[in-house]
């Protein structure tokens, strides 16, 4: 398991957002994290990565507690993320959108950043033609010099997946990339989750498209009412009458 | 990127020429006043415009690189140069301890905190007669040397502090284009998805802060040593919102606008003279005019013809 979280708790002024959430992430798998609207995969999210603290639990990434680490900390150990809300630096263009994500594998410093010494040049050139390997990879190329406030929502979407990968992470969190997509954007997606796992980098994503969910993931995990309710593969969680509960609030079992 | 290069030689190059025009004029010492102007202007747009954060107290960091050239050279014979390096020292670490409690929370409190610092610092300069001269200000303040050799006459000044400036300029400008800068836009821009990509975006707020107060130090020891007197009034409020506003108006986060930025707000003094009653009425209706008509700034609205008029011909 690269990852793991353990008996994950999260309340807010008395309202429990999560309770008691333990499951494991198997490296090169893609993972999915599925609920109805409110059941707390965010905030079980902004919890791994750092934007909330967890009222109770642990996380552990390759082994190491995550818990006292600031989210920056957390990236720097290979953990990258997306947003639902879709956050490119606008006033950046494509090209440097994707060089910010490769900040935690350079060097340059204040110091040798102003007297443009070797290790910064060096930087930059790596930078750059990373950021460029990876606007290849999700076919944005074209776009390498424009200002990233001008893309359309999916090509949006496909910069800040670049901006994670750009930076070889170990695991990225993807939060609902399917959202605001059109069928043709999101076929695209799914593609493209497909290539991220082949080279080799795991995946936890959490998404509200059903149908996208079941043909991607490996392995699913139910969060209803800030807890766990199943998990297991596609077929599995399919057939669930818990979850087809959860879902469609029928009583099946 | 290769034409800014080139524009920017060649206003070097002209800075370097320009003594043999003015020589013996007045503007000599206008233009040594605006280089520097420029070298704080410089800090301003670093911390306000790049990390975004409002920052009203870098002419107490002016104030107090001045006063610990003009104290440490008058008072305890230290040689000039030393004693700016002392300031510039002193200034950072008074920004390191000033900005990282502040820097360390989200939203506009660096505001509150520098305009409160900037209040005790010229209070202090005021109370403390026996160390700083008190209200009445530092008089005979010690020329600069550099070895033996004493630097009195303003073409020597003008060639010095424009040498230091250009200097600053071009440091500035790969600082911002590099990791730090990136980073600092990033921040500035969005601090969540910032620290998601793994940047410590307390410890960058914090550098461009400290690195601004540094410049602002050096500014206030060549203008204690040029200017040969200073008073409390050099850190006040007011010279803080004059250099914000020099790097605004030459356009923010362009880091050459400063140069018209300072000249604009160091000039328009002397130009409107001869109308002293209504000098500061004018200033503040061209402020007001050039910032609503171009809020990019002079060098920003210039940047952004300059790339429409590239897209209108290659489309």
């Amino acid at each position: 398991m690269i990852l793991t979280v353990d008996g994950l708790t999260k309340t807010f002024e008395g309202v429990t957002a999560a309770t008691d959430v333990s499951f494991g992430v198997a490296q090169h798998s893609i993972t999915a994290l599925i609920g109805p609207n409110g059941a707390g995969k965010t905030t079980i999210f902004n919890m791994i990565s750092g934007l909330l603290k967890p009222t109770a639990g642990t996380m552990r990434f390759k082994g190491e507690p995550l818990n006292a680490l600031k989210p920056h900390e957390r990236a720097s150990l290979g953990l990258a993320r997306t947003f639902q809300i879709i956050r490119p630096f606008a006033e950046m263009t494509v090209l440097e959108n994707v060089m910010v994500g490769y900040h935690r594998l350079m060097k340059t410093g204040l110091f040798s950043a102003a007297l443009r010494l070797s290790v910064t040049r060096r930087d930059e050139a790596n930078a750059r033609r990373r950021a460029m390997e990876e606007l290849d990879f999700i076919g944005l190329t074209r776009r390498a010099g424009q200002p990233s406030g001008n893309l359309p929502m999916g090509e949006q979407r496909m910069l800040e997946i670049a901006r994670a990968l750009v930076s070889d992470p170990t695991l990225v969190l993807f939060d609902e990339p399917a959202a605001g997509l059109n069928q043709t954007e999101t076929n695209t997606l799914v593609q493209t989750l497909f290539k991220v796992k082949e080279r080799g980098i795991t995946i936890l994503l959490v998404e509200h498209d059903m149908s996208m969910v079941m043909q991607v993931s490996d392995r699913i995990i139910v969060i209803n009412r800030g807890q766990k309710l199943a998990e297991g593969t596609p077929d599995e969680v399919r057939n669930n009458c818990l979850v087809i509960e959860a879902y469609l609030g029928k009583e099946t079992c | 990127m290769k034409r800014t290069a080139l524009f920017f030689i060649l206003f070097a190059v002209g800075i370097y020429l320009l003594p043999l025009l003015l020589k013996g004029s007045y503007w000599m010492h206008i233009l040594v006043i605006i280089g520097i102007y420029i070298i704080g202007a410089i800090g301003v747009d670093l911390v306000v415009g790049f990390a975004g954060q409002i920052s009203l107290c870098q002419a107490s960091f002016f104030g107090i690189g001045a006063y610990i050239s003009a104290i440490l050279s008058n008072t305890y014979g230290f040689p000039p140069v030393l004693a700016l390096l002392i300031g510039v020292v002193a200034t950072s670490a008074i920004a390191l301890g000033l900005g990282l409690p502040v820097l360390r929370l989200r939203g506009y409190y660096l505001a509150i905190a520098t305009l409160g610092f900037g209040l005790i610092v010229q209070s202090i300069f005021v109370t403390l007669q026996d160390i700083t001269k008190g209200p009445d200000g530092f008089r005979n303040v010690v020329p600069l040397s550099i070895g033996g050799y004493v630097f009195r006459e303003v073409t020597e000044y003008y060639y010095l502090v424009w040498t230091i400036s250009i200097f600053i300029l071009l440091l500035t400008r790969n600082v911002v284009s590099s990791r730090v800068g990136r980073a600092l836009l990033a921040l500035r821009g969005d601090d969540v998805a910032a620290s998601s990509v793994g940047i410590d975006i307390t410890k960058y707020k914090t550098q461009a802060f400290v690195l601004s107060a540094a410049y602002a130090s050096l500014a206030g020891s060549l203008y204690a040593h040029y200017n040969r007197f200073i008073s409390p009034q050099v850190a006040d409020l007011s010279n803080s919102i004059t250099m914000i506003i020099m790097a605004v108006l030459g356009g923010i986060r362009t880091v050459y606008g400063v140069i018209i930025g300072a000249a604009i707000m160091k000039s328009i003094p002397e130009l409107l003279e001869s109308i002293l009653d209504y000098q500061m009425i004018i200033t503040g209706i061209i402020l007001v005019v050039l910032l609503l008509y171009m809020p990019q700034g002079l060098l920003g609205t210039a940047g952004s013809i300059i790339a429409w008029a590239r897209r209108r011909r290659a489309g």
